[in-house]
């Protein structure tokens, strides 16, 4: 029935293709199998607090495990070399003892304070702790020495809580002029008595909504404990932290108006993107001055045009790929003893239960850089960091509110570094032609040369009012020359077609170390804000 | 050809001898789980019932038609993968090698060799054109993306099946039941060693199975896995695993409810196991998707794979004329050729598909039971439409639960259930130990009898899980391949008539007391089973608040007058022993009434009141109870605002201060607060206080500067009138003292019940400077004097003046309220004023 069904035979198949093809096949296969390197070889989690209570934190019969104390890390001081002082979501501050031994088996427990609204981080300056409650900014003091908080001062205040659930307040973060700086979440759905809350307002523009005063803004603390509003346009500022120049920045979450996470230099006058903070824009205080309108659905790159006090993220963080909320900022200024990258920040993400790693760098007198992935893999959503003074890095986890991945709902963990330097871009640095990527350890010249191993694509996102945004104005760039410096820790790419105001999506998949190792991490995301003018790319060598 | 000849006779005796074993998982021959269980020897199943399950499960049926009086439904063909999309999927060097030899490539498999006896050209002249066939079907796959309902409620990282690892992957293998049908992998170890509730028995009075006389069970051969990194990529097995119905609809690998991150783990552990022969070393040796190319957001496999148009074409018409499309789903291409219907073959026909090779026929590899069992059926093809059982309902539950394998996990009739090398790695979470019925799947002996219909369904099409403490998943099977089996089960298993079940249970089940089943339930069943997602400490059993939809009632009533006759060895207690109740206050300790109780009392109504003690455990969470120390809440509060600093005494004198208009709000009496809002609701409702005999303080600030005693109260905002707060200060007891100031005067405000509890003692303090400054007291619409310094408001709230003694009260009505005001003097230093409030 089936013996006449076999169509003639091709000539060109009688070059037994499939022999031909079986064995590239498998050399195709052969070197792809590439050896993974693991996060954990570089930077191992120590767990110092681990979850016990097994509902997840969104549950309608969430409880705490018996005795439990419900570790939901929302702010983290070191205090010296055997303590840390950590801040809870329900409102307490712990002192922790112990907490560098390695494994942790006497971590001692000591409540410093509570009754604290909704504490979103911790900071030590003096004799005090400080933290940023819902509706204030609150010094801690120990005033006979028994490690129990006496004093719940109010260090200051002025904005206004109305009742709504999304008006976090974040912080303080230190600057080195001794200003504690704080984040105020915008509110979401403002309404009734949350309204009616709101102080009198005459000056707000028609274009926002009602907004608490100063919602959606950078403020800074002057030591005295003055109230000063920096910068507007935060839709969910979740974490803030200064560089090495001690520059504050702070993050937002994508949300409406918010494509994408996003990394912001806080300065005076700076408008980040969301109307609503502007609700405030004409008190007296206010240092961001005369926006008329909104441009409605742009291209970022317009929007920016368009509207001359917003300013774009010194750093996008594309969705999904780099997170999907970021969170704390924190320097990398162990000296040494974290790894091989000094003086970067690391940010914090929520929901993907991350860290990822930023370079930054000053064009046109503005920063702007890159982001890159660090470590993955924690048991739940990354909300703050601090570095320890062993040079390691307290890790705390809490996805009250949200959903994260990983299998905990709380926690602290330590981040400690082997000593084994990872195989990864250390710096992303922009050209007038292209970026210069500066590695960890030598590369190996021939990969790292060939412009087959890089990928680039460039896009850029929706300013507008919807949730999120595609990448949009897609293109794909050729790597058209790859120069490996002499001493192997450099290469010099040229690129066509760059474009400012876009995010530029750099993968190395074919780049190899002197010892023949992939990257740990083969991507890297520059938002591109300004192009170096051919001049001040060659004197910054 | 002899050189092939002679190697598919060593394969077949070597298939004969790994049946013999029965537990080689090179097995050759095509391999079909339930077959080789319960079809190999003869004692338990007819022949006749093996054929019919080979008939369908070889998919004979996709060629070979069934007659319109036979029952086609028992021996629907089973059918290959759907191949939209392959080229995505599987490495086309792979597939070359698979079509040419299935069973060396893949052992076990039921695709037939299609190619058999061919030349090597001949060969090459049908697959390249397929090659190029498949290879053209991508843009299905490279589109397909897993999607969640909620980025944010269930999230999944960015390229996630990259970052399997393998370590949980080998867990999740060995616990969410892949072992029933799988060869488990020596070097797992679950952290603990599982005997049955038999083997316990046994150990404990020191004998053998053979001395005890039982029954030596046979293992069970696993269903051999192919070397699964030579086929897939991470990404494509990653999607494979976590909903094989997608490209295999049959259901025979069913979707294990895994979530993608568990599938990306379970893939990489399957790509790791299927790659090194031994376990050791082997952790990084992982297959990745080929890189190199642009972009490496997705996998580009068979990225240098070039197509010729030509060979599509020519692959489209191979595709349908060699029966290909007869099993397999590939873009439009229908099935054109059948070969005879299956009650017109004949044992006598030479060259079958059978005894195969015979090209071009198709060889499926079969064995001697096989060829055997197939014989059976082709020589009498009429016996397809007898059925051994009573009914067509009975044969078909019989033969879908051979398809799919459910004996694998599930006895039922005394067939089947987990084999015996295979039950230890059935697990509890946590390892809690509540007997075999915590860990291994259910009997389905007489499940028409227990479970509801709907719950049957529910069961079936995944949401009808009740096990939390099962690390065992119930897979999905498809619901084409299971719709039929809840009304099966209920037609062929009840005992007993629906009308008899009546007639027993109306007299005894009907009008249950509610009220009296929430208190039966609080005394027993709450000890062990948890109750609309609420449970006492360490509780793990089923949640009951579904039993009303899942359990039929007499199977109910029955299980809870004797549970062991039921369930054999459940851990469920009797609570009526002899028929008579343990609890002999409840309903006159009537075992019916109180059975009724409990029945009327789960009835699916979430407004209920839990039971008293999972009610106040619920609280106990929560509630804020001061026992040696004032606790202190800030939060939002109802009548108060956002910046409410509640105050809890154990003396159960409770108050609040509002840190936003720098006064006291109210205070209560009897309980505190229930912080769960505030602490672990996101929307963060306001606090209302749990206690009674609420009483109101004034709205306005405390202080002012009036010119004389005839000015208003001003009505101005506190910042306007140049308040401030400045915090609290805790005392030894744990006491804030309230910090504010106006103008150049600081207040210190502390309020603390007495020592027998009966009355809150405020003592205020200022210093600083300042002159016609007033404190107000009281206001209220009804003021009266009672005695010198003491005050009655609304007949509510009495105050008095303690200290000084010699404060001069003055009470004033003014714009129609009264007011109860003092003149503060602060030239002398500072100035305090003690008042106590008692209700």
């Amino acid at each position: 029935m089936m013996s006449s069904h076999f169509p003639p035979r091709s000539r060109v198949l009688r070059l037994r293709a499939s022999r031909v093809l079986r064995l590239f096949v498998i050399a195709v296969v052969a070197c792809n199998s590439r050896v993974f390197a693991d996060e954990n070889d570089y930077y191992r989690m120590i767990p110092v607090v681990t979850a016990t209570a097994s509902t997840k934190s969104r549950s309608k019969n969430w409880r705490p495990a018996p005795k439990g104390l419900v570790m939901e890390v929302s702010g983290i001081a070191v205090l010296d070399d055997k303590r840390v002082a950590v801040a809870i979501r329900k409102g307490e501050v712990w002192i922790l003892g112990n907490v560098y031994d390695d494994p942790p088996a006497n971590v001692t427990y000591k409540r410093f304070a509570k009754a604290l609204h909704e504490p979103l981080g911790l900071v030590k300056k003096g004799d005090s702790l400080y933290t940023a409650q819902r509706s204030e900014l609150t010094r801690l003091r120990d005033t006979d020495g028994d490690d129990v908080a006496d004093e719940y001062l109010t260090f200051a205040k002025g904005w206004t809580p109305t009742g709504n659930y999304h008006e976090y307040a974040f912080g303080p973060k230190l600057d080195p002029q001794g200003n504690f700086w704080l984040t105020l979440n915008s509110g979401l759905g403002v309404k009734d008595d949350q309204k009616r809350r709101i102080p009198p307002n005459p000056t707000k523009p028609s274009f926002v909504s009602d907004q608490g005063r100063w919602r959606g803004w950078g403020m800074k603390v002057s030591p005295k404990g003055d109230l000063i509003p920096v910068s507007a346009g935060f839709r969910s500022p979740c974490g803030l932290g200064a560089n090495a120049a001690g520059d504050m920045f702070a993050t937002d979450q994508q949300g409406n108006w918010i494509p994408a996470g996003s990394l912001h230099h806080m300065r005076a006058g700076v408008f980040f993107g969301y109307p609503d903070a502007l609700a405030w824009m004409n008190h007296p205080d206010s240092p961001v001055k005369g926006i008329k309108r909104i441009p409605s659905k742009r291209s970022y790159p317009e929007a920016v045009k368009s509207l001359p006090q917003l300013r774009p993220p010194a750093v996008w963080f594309p969705y999904k790929k780099m997170g999907q909320s970021t969170t704390d900022i924190v320097l990398d200024n162990s000296g040494g003893k974290f790894g091989p990258f000094q003086n970067q920040l690391f940010v914090g993400e929520f929901t993907l239960s991350s860290i990822n790693r930023v370079f930054l760098e000053k064009v046109n007198g503005e920063y702007q850089g890159a982001c890159f992935p660090f470590r993955d893999g924690f048991p739940c959503a990354v909300l703050r960091m601090a570095i320890g003074t062993d040079g390691s890095m307290f890790v705390g986890l809490t996805n009250r509110g949200w959903s994260s991945v990983g299998s905990a709902s709380y926690g602290l963990q330590r981040l400690v570094w082997s000593g084994k330097v990872p195989f990864e871009i250390k710096e992303m640095r922009a050209t007038s032609d292209g970026f210069e990527l500066f590695f960890t350890k030598p590369v190996e010249k021939s990969s790292t040369s060939n412009c087959a191993s890089y990928s680039m694509q460039s896009y850029t996102y929706w300013y507008h009012e919807t949730y999120g945004s595609d990448e949009i104005l897609k293109q794909t760039l050729k790597v058209t020359n790859a120069d490996v410096s002499d001493d192997g820790m450099k290469v010099k790419l040229k690129i066509d077609g760059m474009r400012e105001m876009f995010v530029h999506e750099l993968h190395c998949p074919g780049v190899r170390s002197a010892d023949g190792e992939l990257l740990l991490h083969e991507d890297a995301y520059y938002t591109l804000n300004h192009i170096p003018s051919r001049k001040k790319a060659s004197s910054s060598k | 050809m002899v050189r092939k000849r002679a190697i598919s006779f060593i394969l077949f005796v070597m298939c004969c001898a790994s049946v013999v074993l029965a537990n080689d998982n090179t097995a050759s021959h095509a391999f079909i789980p339930a077959f080789e269980r319960f079809f190999v020897t003869k004692a338990d199943k007819s022949e006749e019932d093996g054929g019919k399950l080979l008939l369908s499960e070889l998919s004979c049926t996709a060629c070979h038609k069934p007659s319109r009086d036979q029952h086609a439904a028992l021996v629907t063909p089973k059918k290959g993968p759907i191949l939209d999309g392959i080229g995505d999927r599987i490495n086309v060097d792979w597939i070359r090698r698979f079509v040419i030899d299935p069973q060396s490539v893949k052992p076990g498999t039921t695709m037939p060799s299609m190619f058999d006896g061919l030349t090597d050209e001949q060969q090459d002249a049908a697959i390249e054109p397929l090659l190029h066939l498949l290879m053209n079907s991508r843009s299905v796959e490279s589109q397909f993306e897993i999607k969640r309902k909620s980025a944010a409620v269930d999230p999944i990282r960015h390229e996630f099946y990259r970052k399997g690892n393998a370590e949980s992957g080998k867990r999740l293998f060995h616990q969410v039941g892949c072992v029933a049908c799988h060869e488990p992998d020596g070097s797992y170890d679950s952290g603990r060693t599982y005997l049955t509730d038999r083997q316990k028995l046994l150990k404990d009075v020191g004998l053998t199975p053979e001395e005890a006389g039982d029954k030596v069970e046979q293992p069970i051969a696993s269903v051999p896995l192919p070397k699964l990194h030579e086929k897939y990529t991470r990404k494509s097995l990653t999607y494979f695993v976590f909903d094989p119905l997608r490209i295999r609809p049959a259901g025979r690998m069913p979707q294990m409810k895994l979530d993608p991150e568990e599938a990306a783990h379970l893939a990489a552990y399957l790509l790791r196991r299927t790659a090194t022969s031994g376990e050791r070393g082997s952790r990084r040796a992982e297959l990745d998707s080929p890189s190199g190319s642009a972009g490496a957001s997705s996998s580009h496999i068979n990225a240098t794979f070039k197509l010729s148009a030509e060979l599509v074409e020519r692959g489209q018409i191979i595709f349908q004329r060699i029966g290909c499309a007869n099993c397999h789903k590939l873009d439009e291409l229908k099935p054109t050729r059948f070969s005879k219907p299956l009650d017109r073959l004949s044992e006598k026909t030479k060259r079958n598909c059978i005894d195969g090779p015979h090209p071009p026929l198709p060889n499926f590899n079969l064995n001697p039971h096989q060829r055997a069992a197939l014989k059976s059926q082709i020589n009498e093809p009429g016996l397809i439409g007898v059925f051994n059982g009573p009914s067509i309902e009975q044969e078909r539950v019989s033969m879908t639960m051979f398809k799919l394998n459910c004996h694998a996990c599930h006895e039922r009739d005394r067939h089947g259930g987990v084999g015996p090398r295979r039950r230890q790695y059935f697990e509890t979470v946590d390892h809690i130990d509540i007997g075999d019925e915590g860990r291994l799947p259910p009997s389905l002996s007489e499940v028409g009898n227990k479970l509801t219909e709907k719950w049957l369904r529910a069961v079936l099409d995944g949401t009808g899980d009740v096990r939390p403490y099962m690390q065992a998943r119930m897979p999905v099977f498809g619901n084409e391949n299971v719709a039929h089996l809840p009304a099966d089960f209920m037609k062929v298993d009840p005992g007993v008539s629906p009308k008899e079940a009546q007639a027993f249970l109306k007299p005894r089940m009907s009008n249950g007391d509610s009220e009296a089943g929430r208190q039966f339930m609080n005394t027993g069943c709450i000890q062990c089973h948890r109750f609309r997602g609420e449970k006492l400490p360490g509780v793990e059993g089923i949640d009951l608040a579904t039993l009303q939809q899942r359990l039929q009632p007499l199977w109910f009533y029955q299980f809870l007058e004797n549970p062991g006759a039921v369930k054999p060895r459940t851990r469920m207690p009797t609570f009526f022993p002899k028929g008579k109740s343990t609890n002999r206050e409840l309903l006159g300790g009537d075992m019916n009434r109180q059975i009724a109780a409990v029945w009327a009392y789960l009835k699916d109504d979430s407004n209920k009141r839990l039971p008293d003690r999972l009610e106040n455990e619920k609280e106990a969470n929560f509630e804020l109870v001061p026992t040696d120390e004032p606790i202190l809440l800030r939060t939002f509060m109802k009548d108060v605002g956002t910046q409410a600093i509640a105050v809890g005494f154990p003396r159960k004198l409770h108050y609040v201060f509002d840190a936003n208009t720098v006064r006291f709000a109210y205070a209560w009496k009897g309980k505190f607060l229930d912080a769960h809002s505030t602490w672990f609701n996101r929307f963060i409702p306001e606090v209302e206080p749990l206690g009674e005999k609420q009483v109101m303080f004034p709205k306005a600030v405390p202080f002012a500067v009036l010119k004389d005693s005839k000015q208003p109260w001003p009505k101005k905002s506190i910042t306007d009138l140049g308040f401030r707060m400045k915090g609290f200060r805790l005392d030894k007891t744990g006491t804030p003292t309230f910090l504010y100031g106006f103008q150049k005067v600081d207040v210190e405000d502390r309020m603390a019940p007495d020592k027998e509890g009966k009355a809150l003692v405020r003592t205020i303090r200022l210093s600083g400077s300042g002159s016609n400054i007033w404190f107000r007291g009281l206001s209220g619409v009804a003021i009266q004097n009672e005695s010198e310094g003491e005050f009655l408001r609304g007949g509510q709230i009495p105050m008095k003046i303690k200290s000084p003694p010699t404060a001069r009260a003055q009470l004033r009505l003014i714009e129609n309220r009264f007011e109860v005001l003092y003149p503060v003097k602060l030239d002398d230093g500072p100035w305090a004023i003690e008042i106590e409030y008692r209700w």
